[in-house]
């Protein structure tokens, strides 16, 4: 059982402007900062500008931001929405589908498995891996970021205000 | 998130010799049952005889069956077992994989997640994946019906 690098991209790009607060971050510097691939990163971004989760502005000085505040925003309702086949096992693809299917049990019981990781998850928010002044000056500084004068980690705020305090719209 | 193919095809194995408790089944017969790689399956074979779920008996007369009775196989335990390289998440893999590794929260809240995962499948055995004898037929019907397909080819 394990989460799709699709999430783990999702999350990490989460991370990334939730650490830059209201500053647009670009594609390229977050796929830069992580070291990974930018059209991989590129999907999972379209995605979570589609359901809400960061804000994304075209153009030359575009960007992503996060679409509310870090603490509004949990692990669970990311991972859900960008794990569309959370809790299933091969034996449910059509094209190894187990001869057992229609009448095995053991479906319902990963659904209901699935739903207990899930509702572990439910209960992290955004801003709770971001928590933390000290924190946030180490994952800053592993992503590369400048320290910008009222930004984040500059102003020593946590949750909400951490990630908006002090920064120009 | 999904369960691996190898503990997908362990638990299929699983079924299939919890169906057979008087007889002696050989991997040859379960891929053809289940339609799946025979390759595959020797390999999800001797980890479940490495973690004494099935024991295994050379010979003419020999072949698999479990170790121990239906009731006593813990689906938690299994997957447990069977997927032991657990890296839940693709960062978790290469520590060098992900530049924030050293510092991500992430990687605990999803082993706390992952044993909530596990504690609801150690609640079920592999008892009730077969439990009531009308469903023991069924289950038995399908396979063999699929055998007699895969024979005829």
């Amino acid at each position: 059982m394990r989460l799709t690098q699709y999430s783990g991209y999702g999350l990490r790009a989460l991370m990334y402007v939730g650490l830059k607060g209201e500053e647009l971050s670009t594609i390229a510097e977050i796929a830069e900062a992580h070291g990974i691939s930018r059209n991989h990163l590129m999907k999972v971004v379209q995605q979570m500008a589609a359901e809400g989760f960061v804000y994304s502005r075209r153009g030359k000085n575009g960007g992503i931001r996060l679409a509310s505040s870090p603490d509004q925003l949990t692990v669970g309702e990311v991972v859900r929405k960008l794990e569309p086949n959370f809790g299933v096992a091969d034996c449910m693809r059509a094209d190894r589908k187990c001869v057992l299917v229609g009448v095995c049990r053991l479906r319902a019981k990963l659904r209901e498995a699935s739903e207990a990781f899930l509702r572990v998850l439910d209960d992290v928010s955004l801003a709770d891996l971001l928590d933390g002044p000290a924190h946030q000056l180490v994952m800053r500084e592993l992503l590369g970021q400048e320290l910008m004068p009222g930004s984040a980690a500059a102003s020593q705020g946590t949750g909400r205000q951490a990630c908006f305090a002090g920064s120009t719209p | 998130m999904k369960l691996t193919q190898h503990s997908d095809f362990g638990i299929r194995i699983l079924t299939y010799l919890g169906l057979r408790p008087q007889s002696q089944s050989t991997v040859g017969e379960i891929a053809a049952a289940f339609d799946i790689s025979h390759h595959h399956l020797t390999k999800v074979v001797q980890q479940l005889v490495g973690n004494g779920f099935v024991t295994s008996r050379r010979g003419k007369q020999g072949g698999l069956r479990l170790a121990c009775s239906p009731r006593e196989i813990r689906i938690g335990s299994v997957i447990r077992a069977l997927e032991n390289d657990f890296h839940l998440v693709e960062c978790m893999r290469r520590e060098r994989d992900c530049k924030i590794a050293p510092a991500c929260r992430f990687s605990d809240i999803v082993s706390e997640a992952n044993g909530a995962f596990l504690a609801v499948l150690d609640g079920y055995t592999l008892d009730d994946m077969l439990f009531g004898s009308a469903r023991r037929r069924h289950l038995d019907r399908l396979l063999i019906a699929d055998l007699r397909v895969s024979e005829a080819h």
